[in-house]
Formats: structure tokens, C-alpha cells, sequence
């Protein structure tokens, strides 16, 4: 079959591209059209052309500043931790070790829980008087008093980023997973016949090998974190005293809860671009890995 | 072939047919409301049903929110296609929806009885303007429920008569080590807080703003926010409060782990029922909160909510036909295990207060002293400025000035 015989069949992509038009390309143009507006959610007066004016302010606002700097705090240790966490466990996981096969599978679990569920799971666990993290601490002597996790501005972040790292360092644990498995074993056991450590065959071919997927996984992941919305918004719903006011969550509520959709569509513009910086970059890892 | 298609096209049309015939003949609702504790989201259901069996022509599909998400839901509705009908308000944001035309001006329409009969307090925050743009549904206020046990434990027989003498109680009960934390307020970053806060204020007579409507909370509520946080550091106050919605402090409560906390109504039964609480009903008291001495001698804030005709519904003589029967003092009465009703007179009726009398005592005063929370029409981004900077200052984040004052610059900037 060559290129031409498949052109004959190329109105079949009409469909899908009409449905994408619609259902991501048509509302992403009203929202860069919003962005230019004042635009209320309940149109009592029609929108004015305000110009870069909702721009403008965006960079002034101290509250979206600092929404932002909670997002990229929430996506460096989220996808740190997720990296770091996902690659250990998917190099331990790649061992013949007895039972691995079952613990594979498990891996899946944490993944495959949806956010929701997981956010109240940990409400549950960090419940401040009778959640189970602090029965094992106080247990432990870790701790003199039953904490208040959620509720403390010191503790709060810190607290979500772990719900979070919970969840999803799976999926980069089955990424790289998937990478060591079509490790050839001959390079290994040839190094090692040459003298190679196993810290030397780790460093110079293990890692070496799938680093284009922890690329991808860490890329993939950097883009997710930094849209974080519904693990917050369950959890602590930017408190407290918006200590974990993410960038998405204020965006919802200058859009839904203040009623301005014009500068909530700038904001949200802004979240955009900077997502898009992002997607260059992952776009660039995998044209890359082709090549 | 050919047939089949047409015989199968001359089915849908007549089909087609009966359905829109039949459609003519019953007028389809749509109602907003709460997911909450009472009335819960079976009874309103149950009152539902009841309307729909006395109604018909009338099918009202109900649906159920959590109160965080009500206002924003009701609004985006009210722009979209599918608006509802008839929606729960509550008394904060009849000032926006009125501002904004979203609810039906029902002045002329609600019947004399309702206007004679119904609590002064509740006709107070659905009028606006002069005019009735929703029925009182049910009339609420943070009550200060106490554990009677813990009190006469530590020697007190009677309740608090004024602010500091409940704090003085609190602390008595901390230094005889009955209790680790004798308050428990729901003070996480929500409208709760400021709930809280306002009944703070209104003990000690404070307003939120000056007859003109500007901000002066930063002058007024330092000394109120600052009780607050001196009651947080001295441990009075259970510490996890700041994470706390109602429900949690209602658990802590209920768990025998704090002499003192502030919430609704629905409290009162939850509180004593033994498949939720360790306490019994002789051990739990409530009372309107005490105001501070000198000041005045109790203060409520309102939390009440009211049932409006949305002004798109295309149905609004149903409408008010549906929120007259849920707000109407026969089902009131019925329900009143629930909510005490709207209606002067059932607080006169044996049958209704009968067990309750407490509670029943409680509200008839606070529904005479209560008072509202800021009626602006941006109060939802007033109250989440506050609701931040109030939670800086408690978690020591700022000083209580510096907060208040930056929440004011802020507000004053909406």
C-alpha cells in the first residue's frame, strides 16, 4: 500500500478534525476573544474591548503571582519526587525478584484511582483527629500532638504533594518500566565480563537507555502538575490562607466565583502559554528520540 | 425495504406526536438545591413527591449541590440554556442576584397570609429594594451549643451570660484538664469563617461596614480578630479549627472533645442522636451566643435561606406554586424535627416545640437580634479576600492590622 492509495482515504480525518474544531479549537477562540473583553459570566451589559488591559493587570495581580509560583512549587516537587520515585521503583521492579510479576501489576493501582477518590482518601489520612497518619506518628513518637496537615500554611502544600506523588509516580515507574524491559541483558553481561561495576553498567548503559523515557514521562508530567486543579480544590480549595491557591483554581474562581470571564480568560491565556513552552520542549525531547 | 422505512417514519411521527401532545399537558420544573444535613436532599424529595401527587399537570425535577458549589452552579445555569426554575438562595447573595436580574420580583404575588405569618426576620433578607424577590425557607443562625456535662464538671451550673465569661468558662475547663480544647469553631478558609468572625463582631457590636456601605473592618473587627487569635495561642481554641467546615466541628463536638462550639441548627438532634454522638440530649445546651459585657447581651448572625422564582424560568406561576408548598407552614410544621418553620405561630404550638423547647427558646431570640452578614453585591469576592487575610492572621502569617487593612485595600478595589 503506498502514500498515494492512503490520500484517496484522507476525507476520513474530516470527522475528527470537524468534532476537535468544535470541541477544543471553538471554545479556545472564544477564550483568546474573552481575554480582549470585559466580559461578565451573566452578560447584563455586552462586553467592551478593553484591550491588553486584562494582560496588563495579570502581572500586577499579587494573587495570580503567587497562584503561579504555588503551581510551579506543586510541579517541581511533584514531578521531582514522581521522577525519582517511579524510576527507583521500576529498576527494582525489573529485577527477577519472587513475586514481581504480582507487584507489577499492583503498580497500576495507585494510577489507575481516579484524583477524586484519592484526595478524599487522604483527607481521610490526614484527618487531624483521627486520620491515620497521625496515629502512626504519634505511635511512632514522631509526634507530640495530633497535627493539623491540611490546616497549617506550613504543611499544607507539602501535604497535597505527597497525595499526589502517591498517585502518579506509577505511571512514570511503568514508563521506564516498559524501557528496561527492551534493555538487551547481553550489554549488561558483556560489561560486567569486561570488569564493569554494576554502579558503571547502571551509569553508562542502563541509564543511558531510558532516559528518553524518563524525558517523556517528566515533560508529560511537568505539563500535568502545573495544571493542578482538582487535588487542591477537593483537598483544601487553596487554604489555607491560599497557601496552595494553584494557578488553575484561581483562574476558576476570577472566572466563576468573581464573574469575570474576560480577565479569568486572560489568566487563563497566560497558563496556556506558559503549558505551551512546555509542549515545544516535550515536542522537541521526541523529535529528538526519533532522529 | 422500502416498506419497512416508511412504515417505521410513520410510527416515529405519531409517537412524535403523542409526546408533544402529552408534553402540553404537564409543566416540567427544574429546582436547585442543597446537599445538606436538613432538609436533606430525601426530604425535599419527599416534599417533592407530595407537591408533584397534589400537582399533577406539575413534574419537578430536583437536584443537589454542595453549598460551595450552589452559587456558582445557579448562575451558570441561569446564562445557559437550561436554566432552572426555582433555586435555594442563600441570604448573602439575594443582594447579587437581585443587582443582576437573575431573580423574579414576587412582591405582588406572595399571599397575605405568608406576608402575616412568617418571621419578621425572614421577610428582612429577602426583601430588596423594597421588593420580595424570594420566600423564607428557613430562618438559621450559629448557635453556641455547650456540653452541659463538661460545665458541671468544672462546677458551672448555669450557661455563659456574656463573652468573657464564656472564655473564662473555656479556660477553667482547659486548666482543670477536662478538656484539651474547650472551643472548636469551623474556621477553615470558606464562607464558615467568616460566619464565625461576624458572630465575633456582633458580640462584641461590631459592623462590617458604615451606613454609607464603605468598608471599616479594619478599625472594628482588630479587636474581635485579635480575641480570635489570643484564644488560638492560648490553646482555648481547638487548633485544627483552621481546616474545619460545620460538619467537622459537629464531629468534634459530638465526640465529647470540646465544651463549646458555634453552629447551625441542625446540630441540635445530630448532636444527641447515639448512632452520631457520644452525648446525650440532657448533656448537650444550646443557646443564642452571648454578646461581650456591656455591649449587648446576645448576637446572632443570620444564615438563612430562602426559595426564589428564577426570572428566565419560563414556568413562574408554577414556580411560586412549587416554593409556596415547600415554604408553606402545614410542611414547615411537618418538617420542623428538621428546621424550626418561618411561621410566627408554630413557635406557640406545644406539638412543634415539644422536647425541643430549648432550641425552640434559643431561636425565637435569635430570630429577634440576629443580623446580616455584608449585603453587597460582590459579597463572594469580599468574603474570600477576608476569608485569606483572617486566615493569615490566625496562622500568624500577618498581624491582625496588617490583614484587616489589606483585605479593605482589596475590597475597596472591587
Amino acid at each position: 500500500m503506498n502514500r498515494k492509495h492512503i490520500g484517496n482515504y484522507d476525507y476520513l480525518l474530516i470527522p475528527m478534525i470537524l468534532i476537535m474544531g468544535i470541541v477544543i479549537g471553538w471554545p479556545l477562540i472564544q477564550t483568546v476573544i474573552y481575554s480582549f473583553t470585559d466580559a461578565q459570566l451573566l452578560e447584563i451589559q455586552p462586553a467592551q474591548s478593553v484591550g491588553l488591559q486584562n494582560f496588563a493587570k495579570a502581572f500586577q495581580n499579587k494573587g495570580f503571582l503567587n497562584s503561579l509560583r504555588v503551581s510551579g512549587v506543586f510541579a517541581f516537587f511533584v514531578v521531582f519526587s514522581e521522577v525519582l520515585l517511579g524510576t527507583s521503583v521500576a529498576l527494582l521492579l525489573n529485577e527477577p525478584l519472587k513475586g514481581v510479576k504480582i507487584v507489577r501489576g499492583l503498580l497500576i493501582l495507585p494510577w489507575a484511582v481516579p484524583t477524586i477518590v484519592n484526595a478524599m482518601m487522604w483527607r481521610l489520612i490526614y484527618n487531624p483527629e483521627y486520620g491515620a497518619l497521625n496515629s502512626l506518628l504519634y505511635q511512632w513518637g514522631f509526634i507530640e500532638k495530633y497535627v493539623s496537615w491540611l490546616g497549617s500554611a506550613n504543611t499544607a502544600l507539602g501535604s497535597i504533594i505527597i497525595a499526589d506523588v502517591w498517585k502518579n509516580f506509577s505511571l512514570v515507574a511503568m514508563t521506564v518500566l516498559a524501557s528496561l524491559q527492551s534493555l538487551p541483558e547481553q550489554q549488561i553481561e558483556a560489561a560486567k565480563i569486561d570488569g564493569a561495576n554494576s554502579w558503571q553498567c547502571f551509569f553508562t548503559i542502563t541509564l543511558p537507555h531510558i532516559l528518553p523515557a524518563i524525558e517523556v514521562a517528566t515533560v508529560m508530567r511537568i505539563i500535568e502538575a502545573i495544571k493542578v486543579f482538582d487535588i487542591i480544590q477537593v483537598m483544601t480549595k487553596g487554604g489555607p490562607a491560599n497557601k496552595t491557591r494553584s494557578g488553575s483554581i484561581f483562574i476558576y474562581q476570577e472566572a466563576f466565583t468573581n464573574s469575570r470571564i474576560g480577565s479569568g480568560s486572560a489568566y487563563a491565556i497566560i497558563m496556556v502559554a506558559l503549558i505551551s513552552i512546555l509542549i515545544i520542549i516535550y515536542l522537541k525531547i521526541v523529535n529528538r528520540k526519533e532522529r | 425495504m422500502k416498506k419497512f422505512v416508511v412504515l417505521f417514519s410513520l410510527i416515529m411521527c405519531l409517537l412524535i406526536a403523542v409526546t408533544a401532545f402529552a408534553d402540553d399537558e404537564v409543566v416540567e420544573l427544574r429546582f436547585i438545591g442543597m446537599a445538606q444535613a436538613a432538609y436533606s436532599e430525601e426530604n425535599v424529595n419527599d416534599m417533592t413527591a407530595d407537591f408533584m401527587a397534589a400537582h399533577p399537570n406539575i413534574k419537578v425535577e430536583t437536584e443537589f449541590v454542595p453549598y460551595e458549589d450552589l452559587r456558582n452552579k445557579t448562575m451558570l445555569a441561569y446564562g445557559s440554556n437550561s436554566p432552572y426554575d426555582a433555586a435555594l438562595v442563600d441570604d448573602i447573595w439575594f443582594a447579587e442576584y437581585a443587582s443582576k436580574g437573575m431573580i423574579a420580583d414576587i412582591t405582588d404575588k406572595v399571599p397575605q397570609e405568608y406576608k402575616d405569618g412568617v418571621l419578621e426576620g425572614g421577610w428582612n433578607f429577602v426583601t430588596k429594594g423594597g421588593k420580595i424577590v424570594g420566600l423564607p425557607w428557613f430562618l438559621d443562625t450559629m448557635y453556641l451549643f455547650y456540653n452541659k456535662a463538661m460545665l458541671n464538671e468544672a462546677g458551672f451550673t448555669k450557661e455563659p451570660k456574656s463573652l468573657e465569661e464564656m472564655i473564662d468558662m473555656g479556660r477553667t475547663l482547659k486548666e482543670k484538664g477536662i478538656v484539651e480544647y474547650p472551643f472548636v469553631f469551623s474556621m477553615a478558609q470558606a464562607e464558615a469563617l467568616i460566619c464565625v468572625y461576624a458572630n465575633f463582631m456582633e458580640a462584641m457590636g461590631r459592623d462590617f461596614q458604615d451606613a454609607d456601605g464603605n468598608w471599616i473592618v479594619q478599625d472594628t473587627g482588630l479587636e474581635p480578630l485579635n480575641l480570635l487569635i489570643s484564644m488560638l495561642n492560648e490553646g482555648l481554641i481547638n487548633p485544627n479549627s483552621t481546616e474545619y467546615l460545620e460538619e467537622d466541628v459537629r464531629m468534634v463536638f459530638s465526640a465529647g472533645d470540646a465544651a463549646f462550639c458555634l453552629n447551625w441548627m441542625y446540630v441540635y438532634d445530630l448532636a444527641s442522636d447515639p448512632e452520631q454522638s457520644v452525648l446525650t440530649k440532657d448533656q448537650v445546651g444550646v443557646m443564642v451566643m452571648p454578646g461581650a459585657e456591656g455591649v449587648k447581651e446576645h448576637a446572632a448572625m443570620s444564615g438563612s435561606m430562602g426559595l426564589s422564582v428564577m426570572s428566565n424560568s419560563a414556568h413562574p406561576e408554577e414556580t411560586l406554586l412549587y416554593i409556596e408548598y415547600l415554604t408553606s407552614k402545614e410542611l414547615q410544621d411537618a418538617y420542623s424535627n428538621l428546621q424550626m418553620p418561618v411561621w410566627t405561630a408554630s413557635y406557640d404550638d406545644p406539638a412543634i416545640i415539644e422536647g425541643r423547647e430549648d432550641l425552640a427558646e434559643a431561636a425565637k431570640l435569635a430570630f429577634s437580634v440576629m443580623n446580616a452578614r455584608p449585603s453587597v453585591p460582590n459579597y463572594q469576592e469580599a468574603s474570600a479576600i477576608l476569608q485569606a487575610d483572617i486566615q493569615s492572621a490566625l496562622l500568624g502569617d500577618m498581624t491582625a492590622e496588617d490583614a484587616l487593612n489589606d483585605a479593605v485595600e482589596q475590597m475597596n478595589n472591587l
